[in-house]
């Protein structure tokens, strides 16, 4: 199984102890591959940048992308699901576009997200056969439970 | 890297979870199995330390602003101009 996880849940993990922290350990111990995109990197760097002093910035997403390392990992580049960008641009805002036309690659099962207007209350998306690959980190442990 | 020996209690659930893991082919022993459960441990938490630092009392609001803001920098700089090639 093949799981995009969206930005915002990385760096909610930095809240507190919190759902997002539990997704990310339960992919890891059932060994579902964590599938990153180069975009969703780039993200995480700029987030990392203003978040944290200039010296720590760079440890900091080194130790997030070690961590994820100890399990099943991948990465999605641009030339792959740059293809999907305009379908994807017609289900969602612009800049949301990447990381839904990711999604929508044939060998990507879920995507996961926090992010309530651009993907899960998003009135396009429920009515397109991509509502089936999209999921809150509350919703996804629980589609987990039931199904595993 | 010289290892040393220790004797640990684990109960029957924890056992069959690690020779589980033996048995599917991810781990060549028991013992390798656990140093590698203490690994992700460790860097688990060195990651808990430096996450927290990040940490910030923004609201959920705030939080979800802030990440469009970048979302948007990151696609109108860098991935906008490659769809107009």
């Amino acid at each position: 199984m093949k799981v995009i996880i969206d930005t915002n849940i990385y760096i909610a993990t930095m809240r507190f102890i919190n759902v997002d922290r539990m997704l990310i350990w339960k992919l890891l111990e059932e060994e579902i591959t964590i599938v990153l995109t180069d975009f969703i990197i780039e993200e995480l760097r700029e987030n990392f940048k203003k978040k944290y002093k200039p010296e720590e910035w760079g440890r900091a997403l080194d130790l997030l992308l070690r961590f994820l390392g100890t399990g099943y990992i991948e990465v999605k580049r641009w030339e792959e699901y740059s293809p999907y960008l305009e379908e994807a641009k017609k289900l969602t805002n612009e800049k949301d576009a990447p990381v839904l036309a990711a999604a929508m690659l044939d060998d990507i099962d879920y995507l996961i997200t926090r992010d309530k207007k651009a993907f899960l209350e998003n009135k396009k998306l429920k009515n397109s056969p991509l509502r089936d690959k999209i999921y809150s980190p509350q919703g996804f442990l629980e589609h987990l439970r039931q199904t595993r | 890297m010289r290892m040393e020996t220790l004797q640990i209690r684990l109960s029957k659930e924890q056992l069959s979870f690690i020779d589980q893991k033996v048995k599917e082919g991810r781990y060549p022993s028991r013992s390798e199995a656990i140093r590698d459960y203490l690994r992700k441990a460790q860097l688990w938490e060195a990651l808990e330390r430096i996450l927290e630092l990040g940490h910030s009392e923004e609201s959920e609001e705030e939080l979800s602003a802030r990440l469009e803001q970048i979302r948007e920098k990151v696609y109108r700089e860098k991935y906008a101009p490659r769809t107009k090639k």
